[in-house]
């Protein structure tokens, strides 16, 4: 089937339909979780460690629960004694209590819990608990972890669901909790040009603007949950196993979201609220404030030693990097991230030599998980790094280097998996065009030098994964579109109904998506990792199509055509021998001889892969499909200053089919702007395992004073064979090599190669001062 | 903790009353400050003095020296008041330069310089420009001048029991030559790393008086002055300039940069708000520009 | 974070070296100290306090001597907790005596300090703990220097004489108001204001 035969019929794909909810978000409209109605609840508020690993002796609540309003205050200790080994959570490794029990392992994890009428009593009475500790030796950054000198876990706790990390169970005396290895070739083969460094990503923070929340209550023998998550038939399964209940025992539902960015998925405030509600038989409701959500999730701080070769012709030969994620106290997802970016860690060139090793790594800080990228920013900082220091070695232009390497069309990745509809030339040609790479540069303008830099950025989506969709086709013609997909600003409400509006000739406003409810809305594996458009994109195209066939039959029957006569338009279905036109409307209503009746369709997607080798990472299909972006940017660098400003930013990402263009770009450009963040200043700063800048006042966020003069996001179109009408996902794609290219334009205008993010005017400058003495 | 009270007295004497009885007594202007500190969990007052409903506090009024400033008057006032931005240009440009509009809009003039954070913009021209501070208290009012006013780290001139009732603007003179530059570190946005405020006057016989404000270079706002002959060339103005404020600048070092960054960037806002500010003979300020920041 | 100095002290090394290891005048010297034993050799234990807004503040510390070449060098961890700020604090301190060259019968003391500061006081920024820090040692080097030089440690030093310190904070000098965060460092760490 060629993917003009799977084109829908209608006018819905391609458009620029207005995002569904924008105009309620801008005017503040818009129904949070927060603001969702749910029973009256208790309010819960957390004492938080003051150590960074330390073994708790005592907990002290008598003064807490003395407190006027309060209703209970609960210990780990406490809930570990209802619960079991039940209490420990986590998507890869059942490693992290809601509350800890015996020891804390950051500075600012939950101890007890105090439930209360009212969140100033609930604060109030938490400030007056007093845990007595015994401190132990904290592991503060990533080399001590390898050496060894303590360990966050005294032995490693892989979750029962992935069989692929069985071999760690019990495993003691080691803050390594996963290894991926990656070997192509002879990795040592070198050629005439060989480049290699030290290359460090800060952890960062999401902020999203809005906060976590998470209300639980019980009804019956039930348990509800309203949550800000990305994730519900995640947190379903994971509530269903922490308190032993049959899944249609537990109802997550979620709402929009006010920006996620991977901060609210998997197990955030849920365990805790859940614990809760069910232990006390009550209703409870847990707000994180901005400081408290700083704590919750970070991006992964990633150490790479790398090294890149080429031979006489211009033509990579090996690569290397040796890669070390930082997850801190809890794996969360840190060990799929570690394989996830290893496969990547060297880039999308052509090169039949490569050795990888990437690793996660306990240290003693709040835990790092998800953030839009999956840890390939960081790998990609490396490898965007040194191939840029490569073809500049050579005395050749960055960008036709990369040119000449890039992977093709059909070409094998580092993990043996071919590419598809990962056109890295077409971005690659299209951002240098848009800053018009090639033309004169004026290098020098007083106290400023310029220059340009161009970076590339390859990623695997999330493989395998599970979506359904639900369709509800009403008798008026009208849709109801049921996914487990969280629209949080991305806009997947609004490119989904395009995707079912498309199969069935329907106009814009018709197709509705409720909100997640997993008492209601079938699985999806997760809202995140730029998946939704192709898998629960799938599904809704496979459902439509479904009740498109159910149409078809339906017509066929009231005409006495054959099936293969009809067609859907946009003025109903029309029978191509008879010229007999009907409208849904009447079909339906014909059919059942009511109104306000529902056909229902449904339809799964699933992607498989083969595993990768545990020893080389090699697979024929370690992924369902490619990502490929590129960044290009034109900036001053300001000599007496160290500050970077970028005069042009080009981005531009494959994403095989843009459902909706303006969408498309606004990812582009979003997913950018944060990359500007993470190049220029936006980082966690930590002192002995305590974040100093966890504050809005001290942590730095792109504003719109730090907007290029110019941003320009680009489109490229590289259809893949099974996306939806060929479309792919696009959230992470410029994220991806944001960095880099602002960090070779930085080398292009000064010479200066600084490979420590993020780029502060003091680092540039201090950078600047050090040349010029060398 | 406990939560502060909030009072909302409607006359001046009402306020100095309940501000001398309390023990943590605290003014609450527009609370931009006070309200993130709260949500902090880390302020101690016990009792927070809205003087919202106070008449007057909010007003400007022209005098024959210049402006009277009333506590209450928000930033953004301050930037786009025709008024303000004709009789002293240089303060309407740095309270417009002040963290951003939703901020503006709501923090007052008298808790912004009452805060004594030595990070602040006001303060650098309120120096240069010799501004007096009106403090009134139950026993009545004085004056200080902004040079006196910022004692310490984050401690002013005020004494327990007083509020600040106007700040008193003397007008910028029509030929003085007036610049702001405010340099961040990390984003364009955030606090300043080194923010300098200058403004040149006439001073006696064919010379000229440069004064000069500087923000976040020490724990206090920094002023500092000297003459020049009227003849001098810019890069003459910077070099004194530079001269007189290097002694002065002690940075404290903190996420936004260490100690030597930090003065190296001092030295360069110094320039900037010289260059911006010293009119040579044979001005021709187009051609000069060309070295500025883009923005 | 990292901090350190020096300052000359008008008394010899192992003068200035025994006021070190005693109690009395140590807590006559570190602003704010209440309370401070000798529990053994190499431990101490103490109390910063203070009363701010009627509320009687006080936040004990603990002190371990972990290492000690007299009358020349020692090392100390000092670890403190304030329950209701949710934060607490650990320093690990190194001093160094020497003879000082500029002045006879002087001496150069050289510290450096790490301090962790965790929970909410730990975000509150370096500069305010930095600056803070810094009138510490002021105020710590004025009161130690007039104890070296009125003698040796004991309750017939002069300068210790009849000194039950007070509480820090009630000695309040008349003006200034004291901002926020000074009131939130006396609380913590006690302090003269």
């Amino acid at each position: 089937m060629t993917i003009e035969d799977r084109a829908g019929a209608g006018v819905a794909v391609g458009e620029r339909w207005a995002r569904v909810g924008g105009r309620a978000r801008v005017r503040g409209e818009l129904r949070y979780a927060a603001d969702q109605p749910v029973p009256p609840c208790l309010d819960v508020a957390v004492h938080r460690s003051t150590r960074p690993h330390a073994t708790i002796e005592s907990v002290d609540t008598g003064a807490a629960l003395a407190r006027e309003g309060v209703v209970a205050v609960v210990t780990g200790a406490d809930l570990h004694a209802l619960l079991g080994e039940r209490l420990m959570t986590g998507p890869a490794f059942s490693d992290q209590p809601c509350l800890a029990v015996d020891k804390v392992r950051y500075v600012g994890e939950p101890i007890a819990a105090v439930v209360a009428h009212g969140i100033d009593a609930a604060r109030a009475a938490a400030d007056e608990i007093t845990v007595d500790y015994t401190d132990l030796l904290a592991v503060h950054n990533v080399d001590a972890a390898i050496d060894g000198v303590a360990f966050v876990h005294d032995e490693l706790r892989p979750s029962a669901v992935f069989g692929d990390l069985k071999h760690l169970r019990g495993k003691r005396g080691t803050n390594v909790n996963y290894e991926f290895n990656l070997l192509r070739g002879e990795p040592d083969t070198e050629g005439v040009t060989t480049v290699r460094n030290e290359f460090w990503s800060p952890p960062t923070h999401h902020v999203p603007i809005e906060l976590p929340y998470t209300a639980a209550w019980v009804d019956g023998d039930r348990i509800e949950l309203m949550s800000t998550t990305q994730t519900p038939s995640y947190v379903r399964q994971s509530i269903a196993d922490m308190l032993e209940l049959p899944l249609n025992r537990v109802r997550v539902r979620s709402a929009p979201l006010g920006g996620s960015f991977g901060a609210k998925m998997y197990d955030r405030l849920e365990p805790l609220a859940a614990a809760l509600a069910w232990t006390l038989r009550g209703a409870v409701r847990v707000v994180a404030t901005r400081e408290e959500a700083f704590l919750l999730t970070t991006r992964h701080g990633v150490a790479v030693t790398s090294s890149m070769s080429a031979d006489e012709n211009g033509s990579i030969v090996s690569a290397t990097a040796d890669v070390r994620y930082e997850t801190g106290a809890y794996a969360d997802v840190g060990p799929r991230i570690t394989a996830k970016s290893g496969m990547v860690a060297t880039g999308p060139y052509r090169t039949d030599n490569i050795r990888v090793r990437s690793r996660c790594i306990y240290t003693n800080k709040p835990s790092a998980g998800p953030f839009r990228g999956f840890g390939v920013p960081q790998v990609t900082w490396s490898h965007e790094s040194l191939v840029d220091e490569l073809a500049r070695e050579r005395g050749e232009d960055p960008a036709a280097f990369r040119r000449r390497n890039l992977l093709r069309e059909g070409e094998l990745s580092a993990t043996g998996t071919p590419m598809h509809s990962a056109d890295f030339l077409g971005c690659l040609d299209a951002v240098t065009a848009a800053v018009d790479w090639d033309s004169p540069l004026r290098r020098s303008e007083g106290r400023l030098l310029r220059g340009r830099g161009v970076a590339v950025g390859v990623k695997a989506v999330l493989t395998p994964t599970v979506s359904n969709a639900v369709l509800q086709l009403n008798q008026d013609g009208s849709a109801t579109l049921l996914i487990s997909t969280v629209d949080m600003g991305q806009g997947s409400d609004t490119i989904m109904a395009q995707i079912a509006a498309e199969v069935l000739c329907l106009g814009e406003g018709q197709v509705r998506v409720v909100a997640a409810d997993t008492d209601v809305t079938p699985y999806d594996t997760i809202t995140a990792g730029s998946r939704s458009t192709y898998h629960t994109g799938n599904a809704v195209r496979l459902a439509a199509e479904r009740m498109r066939d159910r149409l078809v039959d339906l017509a066929a029957t009231r005409f006495g055509v054959s099936a293969t006569d009809l067609k859907l338009t946009g003025d109903g279905l029309v029978s191509a021998q008879t010229q007999e036109t009907v409208s849904i409307a009447e079909l339906v209503l014909g059919h059942f001889g009511a109104r306000g009746t529902t056909l229902t369709a449904e339809a799964n997607f699933t992607t498989s892969w083969v595993p990768y080798d545990h020893d080389t990472g090699q697979s024929p299909k370690v992924t369902e499909h490619w990502f490929a972006g590129a960044a290009a940017v034109q900036l001053t660098v300001d000599t007496a200053t160290g500050r970077v400003h970028i005069e042009h930013l080009a981005v531009a990402g494959d994403v095989g089919r843009a459902i909706n263009p303006t969408l498309v770009e606004q990812q582009l450009s979003g997913a950018a702007i944060m990359g500007i963040g993470h190049a220029l200043f936006d980082q966690l700063v930590f002192d002995e395992g305590q974040i100093v800048n966890g504050t809005l006042l001290d942590y730095q966020l792109p504003s719109i004073k730090d907007m290029p003069d110019r941003l320009t996001p680009i489109i490229v179109e590289s259809p893949h064979r099974t996306g939806p009408f060929g479309a792919k996902g696009v959230g992470e794609t410029t994220i991806i090599p944001l960095a880099p290219a602002i960090a070779n334009a930085v080398r292009d205008a000064t010479g200066v190669r600084i490979t420590t993010l993020p780029l502060t005017a003091e680092r540039v400058l201090t950078a600047l001062t050090e040349a010029s003495q060398a | 903790m406990t939560a502060p009270a909030y009072h909302y007295p409607d006359t001046l004497d009402e306020a100095c009353a309940v501000l001398a009885d309390g023990e943590d007594t605290m003014v609450y202007g527009g609370g931009t400050a006070i309200q993130i500190l709260i949500k902090q969990g880390v302020l101690f007052a016990t009792d927070l003095v809205d003087v919202g409903r106070v008449p007057g506090l909010a007003d400007i009024t022209e005098t024959p020296g210049g402006l009277r400033v009333g506590p209450l008057v928000t930033l953004r006032r301050m930037e786009t008041d025709p008024l303000v931005r004709s009789v002293v240009p240089l303060a309407a440009q740095v309270y417009g330069q002040v963290a951003n509009p939703r901020v503006r809009n709501t923090a007052s003039v008298g808790g912004n310089v009452a805060h004594g954070d030595y990070r602040l913009d006001p303060p650098t021209a309120l120096l240069v420009l010799d501004a007096r501070l009106e403090l009134t208290g139950t026993g009545g009012s004085r004056t200080v001048p902004a040079r006196e006013f910022f004692v310490d780290f984050q401690r002013t001139a005020l004494e327990h029991g007083e509020l600040i009732t106007a700040i008193d603007l003397p007008r910028q003179p029509e030929s003085a030559g007036a610049w702001f530059a405010k340099l961040s570190s990390l984003s364009v946005n955030d606090w300043p790393c080194a923010s300098a405020a200058a403004l040149v006057v006439d001073a006696s016989r064919q010379r000229r008086e440069v004064r000069l404000g500087l923000g976040a270079l020490a724990h206090i706002p920094l002023f500092a002055r000297f003459e020049v002959a009227a003849t001098a060339s810019a890069d003459e103005v910077v070099e004194q300039a530079q001269e007189a404020t290097a002694p002065l600048i002690d940075p404290i070092p903190d996420i936004r940069g260490g100690a030597e960054f930090k003065r190296r960037l001092g030295l360069v806002a110094v320039e900037e708000a010289v260059r911006g500010s010293w009119k040579e003979h044979d001005d021709d300020r187009g051609s000069r520009w060309s070295w500025r920041r883009r923005r | 974070m990292k901090l350190g100095s020096s300052f000359v002290v008008p008394a010899g090394p192992s003068r200035v070296f025994a006021h070190f290891l005693d109690p009395r005048s140590m807590r006559a010297s570190i602003p704010g100290c209440a309370e401070l034993e000798r529990v053994d050799g190499a431990h101490y234990r103490g109390r910063l306090e203070n009363e701010i807004a009627h509320v009687r503040f006080s936040a004990g510390f603990a002190c371990e001597i972990t290492e000690l070449r007299e009358p020349e060098q020692v090392r100390a961890v000092l670890k403190g907790e304030d329950h209701k700020l949710g934060s607490s604090i650990k320093i690990d301190a190194l001093l160094a005596v020497h003879p000082d060259d500029t002045a006879d019968g002087s001496s150069r003391v050289d510290y450096s300090m790490d301090v962790a500061l965790w929970g909410k006081i730990g975000r509150m920024g370096e500069s305010i703990v930095r600056r803070r820090s810094q009138e510490v040692e002021r105020q710590f080097v004025t009161l130690f220097s007039e104890i070296c030089a009125s003698g040796p440690p004991g309750p017939d030093n002069p300068a210790l004489v009849g000194t039950t310190p007070a509480p820090a904070g009630t000695a309040m000098p008349a003006g200034h108001r004291t901002s926020w965060w000074r009131r939130l460092l006396q609380r913590l760490f006690g302090g003269k204001r």
